[in-house]
This record gives structure tokens, sequence and C-alpha cells, in this order.
């Protein structure tokens, strides 16, 4: 059975904001994040799109760039997940980011 | 590492249990399909809806993992610094330990961290990404059709907002965002709130009914998101809302006629607030966040945010929520290296958005400390106040108006308003803050219950609140005085006092007496030569009698008998005859006012033993050799009396006469002498003279005498530095102010209200100046200051009484120096120091400090090696029951002459004549 295609994290460019609607209404794609805008009223947004469909975009008038392979990105973030449960078996509250500063280290 | 599913309920549950005096576990009603039990944290303090809160909710979108780790991080960080004490420190930006503290002692902060845990599940531990961008919805089957590709509803689609997809415009394409096709990512659900998760979402908005401010954590874009969702934003036409159906078809669609009504003022909050966040989160490491609504591009139906906001439109009894939208980072799930900095960024934003969002949200609560008001044992006669205590939380100003009352509803007597309405300014943080409506009561009769009520109306609010008033009366004590003056010839004598005779001291000094007496105090007046004569029964001082001016009158009108000699028993027993009939004081007392010996019958030794049953106090003028006090002093010391004498007066001399009688006052009434200074008051300086008020001083009179008090501006200032002045005593309650020739004073009823601040314990301050344009200030314009005393009584429960005795009345003997105190009797334990000042008869001085030999008992002793005048200053400081600073003050005079252990002079029984005086009738004294 052949491995399935990636999926790309993509930058789709239309040319302007009714554009873009229209790409995103006749593909459905899966948006991430907002939309941008250029000057000259080009509209950006990132989507992630099978590798197999990309072509169809840019067929579409849509200017795609592949940013990522998703699939590839993802694998290696589910090895950034914890494994059992650190929670029970080291300190039993985590420490936030934050550094506990007394007031004198305050700027 | 990022937290698994478990790990992130493991580390909520972990932080309530190991916070718990400062957060609280929220166990969600609402199991998921996965049948795990969410859980929440509320953290500050009291029971949910006793604060305003923030509620923020994270994880909704499986595949948006960072969004657990920023809310487990911020309530990890939170509960750590306020416990520790410390600030929090995010890169370039930082917060005080006062501001932790501020924010969860203030606010309440709802944090959801993994509202979607079977989705976070499946994307962390099987997701393969394979046909998008990883899995976004829950993992509910119900809808799925059979496929395992189409489980799950998009739980930020299902909220109860324009979830019918009809009311938006067909040109708007809402199902390319929001679908009805359970197989696409943006599935909206069969229903409204068709799932376990947002039911969770939505039950902790219903149990948190004070929450104000809604966070919805995703990720990505680096954006903050206000309201509206469907259509832009506008603020012009309120009709043009999402629910009204009149617009139904036409939503959706940017820059067409359709858009958002969003009122001004709430954009203008949703637009500070989010900028405070994007700003606080900047200063970490510079990153820009973008504020801006939620619609871009396209519309969105169903989200959180829509639907919070949204509540207080559909539900008018719902409050106001302002809600938000964070997109974190640049991607889904950053390397955890970066996700690390994305929740510093996060963190730091979101608290300076709430330790903002009080202030910025303009909102207010108002609640009421104290169920009523209760006036306990107040003395008949007596006007006091006691305030109904509100909490207030706000930043902005709020009012508290009077709708109906202060009313009695039953019992004699009325209430008032002694300042009127209540209100407090805008502020610049919500910390809590009181407000004090002030009722005022007058005692009516000894035993009377009064009932009354007051409502209020807080007018941000929309509140009203109902307070009932209860007040009893109890008697107020009344104490008769006479005054007993001397009219002998030799009162016609220089005084010493240069161009005055002693008669015009005593008229210069004698009339403070009667200014200071209490309203319901009795005084009356007799004189004497070698008789005694009536001239004023007792009356009553002030209120309805005129006892006050009969006897400033009387004074005025005391004149020498050219020919008088000095009969002091007549004169007592005169006195005492007057009040011995009298009813209803609690106690009495004889003020004697001589300046000579004793020469002519009825001499006090003819008295019959224990009749005198008054407390009698003597003010003598001149030296003890002049005056020879052998039977006075005994007098007044058998009867709880003390006796004053001037010795030589001097030009500078000319208040201390007018002193005694203040103090004699004090004495008979009872009264705590707070501080006694004197001085000049030049022009130009501000003469500032502090005393200090304790919880146990009911009342007080600041007093100050003055050749000329007109040439002064006296004021007072509360501890809180609030200045009354008895020519604007608008807005102050508890203050009356009497001015007397050369005598003025305010007399307090404690607590004052002073422009809707109380005042009572704490250090307040005599303020005096010296102005040209001050009237009858000429007399500062020859070099010289105008001369002043100040001097402070309090009626109180905490008392210093001092006692000078002495084995001998002739030189050299002892002193023996004793001070008392007691606070609502109970003996001051080593809280007190004592010394006294003491003026010998060659011009030295000595200090003389006092041990306490028990609780509240203090003595010394110290040697009178001269005959003559040993005036006696007692001054006390220490701290009251609760810490409060005080101070006292008390003068005496020990006396030493030749022949003051002789016996006193009495009229000689038949065989025997005791001394110098018998038979000498008419001589001159």
């Amino acid at each position: 059975m052949a491995e399935p295609k990636p999926v790309y994290r993509v930058l789709v460019t239309a040319r302007d904001r009714s554009a873009m609607l229209a790409l995103l209404h006749r593909h459905r794609l899966d948006i991430g994040g907002s939309p941008r805008y250029s000057a000259d009223g080009a509209v950006r947004i990132e989507a992630y799109v099978p590798a197999d469909r990309v072509a169809e975009l840019e067929a579409d008038g849509a200017r795609v760039e592949i940013v990522a392979d998703e699939t590839a990105a993802n694998r290696d973030r589910q090895q950034q997940v914890g494994r059992g449960n650190r929670f029970l078996t080291g300190d039993p509250v985590p420490h936030g980011v934050g550094r506990k500063v007394r007031d004198r280290d305050v700027s | 590492m990022y937290l698994n599913v478990d790990e992130v309920d493991t580390a909520v549950v972990n932080l309530a249990s190991t916070y718990s005096s400062i957060c609280s576990l929220i166990t969600l009603p609402n199991t998921t399909f996965g049948t795990r039990t969410c859980h929440a944290l509320r953290l500050g303090g009291g029971a949910a809806g006793s604060r305003d809160c923030v509620t923020i909710i994270g994880g909704q979108h499986a595949r948006e993992w960072g969004s657990c780790e920023i809310l487990v991080d911020l309530a990890a960080d939170l509960l750590e610094a306020y416990t520790n004490a410390t600030g929090l420190a995010y890169g370039g930006k930082s917060y005080t330990a006062a501001q932790i503290q501020t924010l969860l002692n203030t606010l309440h902060l709802v944090i959801f961290p993994l509202v979607n845990p079977d989705g976070r599940d499946y994307s962390q531990m099987h997701d393969p990404v394979h046909t998008d961008g990883g899995w976004r919805k829950n993992r509910n089957p119900a809808n799925n059709g059979g496929s395992d590709a189409c489980d799950g509803v998009d739980l930020n689609r299902n909220y109860d907002f324009l979830f019918d997809l009809s009311k938006f415009a067909p040109a708007a394409h809402i199902t390319d965002y929001t679908s009805k096709n359970p197989c696409e990512l943006t599935y909206q659900g069969p229903m409204p709130f068709s799932e376990p998760e947002t039911l969770n979402v939505r039950w902790l908005l219903d149990t948190n009914p004070r929450t104000r401010w809604f966070i919805d954590v995703h990720s990505y874009s680096q954006d903050i998101l206000y309201s509206w969702g469907d259509d832009q934003d506008q603020s012009t036409t309120p009709a043009m809302n999402f629910a009204n159906p009149a617009f139904d078809g036409s939503r959706g669609v940017g820059g067409d006629a359709y858009k958002e009504y969003i009122h001004a003022d709430d954009l203008s909050v949703v637009v500070a607030l989010a900028t405070t966040f994007a700003t606080g989160l900047q200063a970490v490491r510079g990153v820009s966040y973008t504020v801006k609504s939620s619609y871009d591009l396209y519309a969105t139906a169903g989200s959180s945010d829509d639907y919070s906001f949204a509540r207080h439109i559909v539900d008018p009894s719902k409050g106001k929520i302002y809600a938000f939208v964070i997109e974190w980072g640049l991607e889904f799930r950053p390397l955890w290296s970066e996700m690390q900095n994305i929740i510093a960024d996060v963190d730091a934003g979101l608290i300076a958005f709430c330790l903002a969002a009080p202030c910025a949200a303009g909102l207010t609560a108002v609640g009421l400390d104290t169920p009523a008001i209760v006036f306990s044992a107040v003395p008949a006669g007596v006007e006091t106040t006691r305030a109904a205590v509100f909490s207030v939380e706000s930043c902005g100003a709020v009012d508290l108006i009077v709708t109906s009352g202060p009313a009695v509803t039953s019992g004699p007597g009325a209430f008032g308003l002694p300042v009127g309405n209540a209100s407090l300014p805008a502020a610049p943080d919500a910390g809590q803050r009181d407000l004090r409506l002030w009722v005022s009561f007058t005692g009516t009769n000894a035993g009377d219950v009064t009932t009354g009520t007051v409502t209020v109306h807080c007018p941000q609010t929309m509140q009203n609140f109902v307070i009932p008033i209860t007040a009893t009366t109890i008697a107020q004590p009344k104490v008769a005085s006479m005054l007993v003056l001397d009219r002998s010839a030799s009162m016609d004598d220089p005084s010493g006092i240069p161009g005055m005779k002693r008669i015009d001291v005593l008229h210069a000094a004698a009339p403070g007496y009667p200014a200071l007496l209490a309203d319901n105090a009795g005084i009356g007046v007799v004189s004497f030569d070698q008789d005694a004569h009536p001239v004023m029964p007792v009356e009553v001082a002030g209120g309805a009698g005129t006892g006050r001016t009969d006897a400033a009158n009387a004074i005025a009108l005391h004149a020498t008998n050219p020919a008088g000699s000095t009969s002091i028993g007549d004169g007592v027993e005169l006195a005492h005859a007057t009040l011995a009939p009298l009813a209803g004081y609690d106690s009495t007392a004889i003020v004697v006012f001589t300046d000579g010996e004793e020469n002519t019958a009825k001499f006090i030794a003819d008295l019959p033993a224990g009749t005198i049953d008054d407390r009698v106090f003597a003010i003598a003028l001149g030296t003890v050799d002049e005056v020879n006090p052998v039977a006075l002093n005994q007098l007044v010391n058998s009867t709880g009396g003390y006796l004053l004498l001037t010795d030589a007066l001097g030009p500078n001399d000319s208040f201390r006469l007018a002193k005694y009688f203040v103090q004699i006052l004090a004495g008979v009434s009872n009264a705590e002498i707070v501080v006694d200074p004197q001085g000049e008051a030049f022009p130009g300086v501000e003469v500032r003279i502090p005393f200090d008020l304790v919880e146990s001083d009911y009342g007080a009179d600041a007093i100050v005498l003055s050749p000329s008090p007109a040439a002064l501006r006296f004021q007072l200032e509360t501890p809180a530095g609030v200045r009354i002045d008895h020519t604007a005593l608008g807005g102050v309650a508890g203050v009356m102010f009497s001015a007397h020739p050369q005598l003025a004073f305010y007399r307090l009823s404690l607590p004052v209200v002073a422009h809707g601040a109380a005042a009572a314990r704490g250090r307040w301050h005599v303020v005096l100046t010296t102005a040209r344009d001050v009237p009858g200030s000429n007399v500062a314009s020859k070099g010289r200051g105008v001369p002043y005393s100040v001097v402070v009584h309090a009626r109180s429960a905490l008392t210093m009484d001092v006692f000078v005795t002495q084995p001998s009345y002739v030189a050299p003997t002892t002193l023996h120096l004793r001070a008392v105190f007691t606070e609502i009797g109970i003996p001051l334990d080593h809280r007190a120091h004592v010394r006294a000042e003491i003026a010998r008869p060659d011009g030295t001085s000595t200090v003389v400090p006092l041990m306490e030999i028990e609780p509240g008992i203090f003595e010394a002793t110290t040697p009178a090696p001269l005959n003559g005048t040993y005036p006696i200053r007692f001054r006390a400081a220490g701290k009251s029951l609760r810490g409060f600073p005080f101070t006292r003050e008390q003068t005496r005079t020990a006396l030493a002459w030749r022949g003051g252990n002789t016996p006193p002079p009495r009229t000689p029984t038949a065989g025997h004549c005791c001394c110098e005086a018998c038979g000498k009738q008419t001589a001159r004294a």
C-alpha cells in the first residue's frame, strides 16, 4: 500500500479579496490563521492542502508557496508530547514560564 | 514537552489542592464522549459569583495544543507568585508582587485550559495528518454517518449565536466556514450546545454570573480579536443587530449595508483591553499582535466569543461579557522550544489584560457590609452619627442616593442625613473601597428605643438597599456646679499683670468656664466677702437653658466690696445649700475662686465634717503665703477635687488663670486633657499643633485661648488632612464652633464627618494662622505674634487621674506623685510613659519620670526643699488598647509654706480662740 501523500502547509495568495473568497469557496480549504493584505490588494492566507491538490489551486489562479510538510512536522511534534504523567511521578504542580521576582528586580 | 491530556488534568487538580486557600477546583458537569471529566480552576478567594470574573478557556480546537499550556502556566505562575508574595517577569515585561496580590484579591479568574480533551488526545497520539492541518473537532461520532473521518463537531461553531445559517446572506457563503456537513472541519453540530464540551463552557458562564470578560485562546496568526464575528462592526444603528429578524438573510458579507451593532462605549472598551493585551505581550520580546474584530474576510457563526457577548442582549438579566479570541503564534503546533516563548508572550499579555480589565470595563459592584445601622447607647441630647458601609469595586464614580428616609418607624426622635448622599470619585484601579452613608441621631430620653429605615439607590448598579436603623438612648451624665467668687476688698489689688487688678483677671479668665460647659450642665454663682451672697441659682447651661449666658453676665457684673473681708466657709456653705436640693444631676461640684486667706467666719473649718459632699475645686490667686490655704487645701483634698494656685503673676501670665479655669472645668466634667501648649502665632506662619485622639474618645473640645481670638484663623485638620473651618461647616457633621471674647473652641462629637470622610482616631491638628487680612491681626503687627494657648479636652474612656500628696506642708518635704490610667475600666498595662515637669519656687525646674509600679499605676517621689509653690505638669504618652497613640496632661500645684501645718482658722467656741483671726469680722484680706 502506498504511503499517503503528505499535507503541505502552504501560503495561498489571491489577487484580491473577492478572488480569495472565491478560492476558499471552490476549494473549501482548511485555513490556518487570519488573512493578510498587501498594499496592492493581494490577499494571503495559510492553508493545509494535500500535496496532490496544490496543482489544482495553482491552476485556479492562486499563487501557492509551500511552507512546510505538515504531516512530517506533526510526526515530529507528537514526539514532543509528554508520556505517562509527570505530575504523578515528580513535582505535583507545574511552574509557569514566568520568573518569580522580588520587586527590587522588577523594572 | 507538551502536556498530554492526563497531565493537563492532573496539573489542574494538583494546582487546586496545592493552593487551596486561593484556588478552587471546578468539576465540569458534562463528561465527554471519551468519558473524560473536565476540570477548571477559579483563582481568587470567596465563593463563585462574589467577585467580577475573567473566564478564560482554551483547547477547544484539538490541534492548537499550546493553548492548554498557556493557561496551565498562567494559573501556576499566578498562584505561586501570589502565595510567595513575588512579582512575575516574562522577558522584558514584569509585574510587581502588589499587582499580583491585587489581581487575585479583587478578581476571580476562571481558567478552563482544556475544553476538548478527546480531540487533543487524538491529535497528540493518533492523528496522522493526511487530509488537512490536523484534528480540530471533538470526537463525537454521533453524526458521522458511519465514517470515522466524519467524527466530531467544531466546538467553536456549536454555540448559540446565529446558529441558523439562513440568517446569513447567500453571498456570505457561510457554510464554507460554519458547515452543516459532519465530514467538514467546521461542522457546527446538529443544534446549539449539542456537545458536552460547549455545555461545560456555558455552565461556567452561568455559574460564574459575574463573568465580565471572556477570552477563548486559539491559534494562530498573532491576533487578538474582539466582537463581532458575523459581520463588520458598526456603532450607529442599534436596530441592525443579530437578533433583529428584519435583517435575516443580510448578514456576513463584508462591505455591504449590513454591519453588526456594537455600542461605541463597548467598542472602545474592547479595543482598549485588546490593546492592553497586545502591549503587555509585545514588551516580552517584541512580538506584535494585531488588534481587530473577529470578522475578517469571512463570517463565522456559533463561536464562543460572539455567544458570550450576545448573552446580555438576548437575555437582559445576564451581565455583559466582553469577549475576545486570542490567536497565538504562527502555526498550530510550534516546536516546544518556541511554544515556551509564546507561553511567556501570551501569559504576560493576559496578566496585563486582567489588571486593566476592571477599569477598562467601567463596571461596578456595590455591596452593603452593614446590614443595619445601630446607634447604641446614645446619651440623651447628644447628636451622633453612624454609617452604612458599602464596599465598592469600581474604577468609575459611584453614587448612593437616598430615595426614602431616613424615617422613624417607631419610637421618638428623628434620624438625619448630616452630609446628604454619598459618592466616590473615579479611581485608578478597581480595588475595593468603602463608601459610607452617614445617618445622624440625637439621643432622646433615657430608655427610649427608636427604629427606622432608610432606602438607598445606586444608579450605577441599579441596586436598592433598604437598611433598618435602631437607636437606644441612655441618660447623659449631668453635672451641676457652682462658682464661688471672692469679692473681698483685696480683689482690687494689682494682680501682677500690668494694668490688671485681680478682679480684672477674674473677669478675663472665668468666662471660659461657662462657655465650655456642656449644654445639659447646670451652673450657678454665689459670691462671698464676709458673708455669702446668692447671685444666680443653678440653671441649665445651654439648649433651652440660659445658664451659660447668665453665668457669663454674673461674672462680668461681679464687683469688689471695698470693705469686704474673706469668709470662704460662708461661700462654700451657700454653694452646697444651693446644690443639695437639686434633682436630675449625676454629680455636683463647687469651684472656689479666692485671692486671700480666710479671715472671718464662717471659716471652712467651721463647716461640720462631712457636710460638703460636692467635689470642691479651688483656684487661688496669689502666693501661698498670701492665701495661706490650709483649710481650703484640706477641703479640696477630702472631696476629690484639687487646688490650683497661681503664685505671683507676671506680665507673661495672662493665660495662666484662664487655663486653670479650663482645666478645672475638665475636672468637673470628667474630661481628659490631651494637650496644653501655648505660644505666639506670627503673621504668615502657620502654627500646627498636633493632638492624638483614640478609639476611646467619643468627643473632644479643641480650645484656643487668646487675648485676640479674632486675630487668629482657627482651623482643625483631620487625620486624613481635611481642613475644618468654622466659617464653612457645610458638609461637616459632628462639629460645633463657639467664639467668645478670649476663647474659641470646636466641639467634636466623634466620629466627625467632614466632606464625606469620617474622622475620629488619629493625629489631628489645630491650625492657627495670623494673616494681615484676618480681622484683628494688627495685634501681631508690631513685631510680636498673637499669643495663644491651645487646650484639647477629650471626653473619653481612656482616663488619667493624678494625685499629689505630701507628708508636710512646710519645707523641706517630699512630694509623692501618682498617675493612674484606665481604658474602658481596664488598667493600661505597660502602654504609657509618664513624667512630671516641676517648677520650683526658686525658678529652677526638674523633670521626674514616674515608674509603673502596677499595671497602669505610676508613681515617683521628689523633694520639695523650699517653701513656695510647685506647679507640676503631668505629661503622659502611650498607646491605646488598639495601639493608637494618645497623650494626656494635667496640672497640679504642690505647696509648702510657713504655717502650712498649723490648724486651720475657725470660729472660737466658748473659752477657746484658735488663731489670729479670732474676732476679726471685717478684717481686710
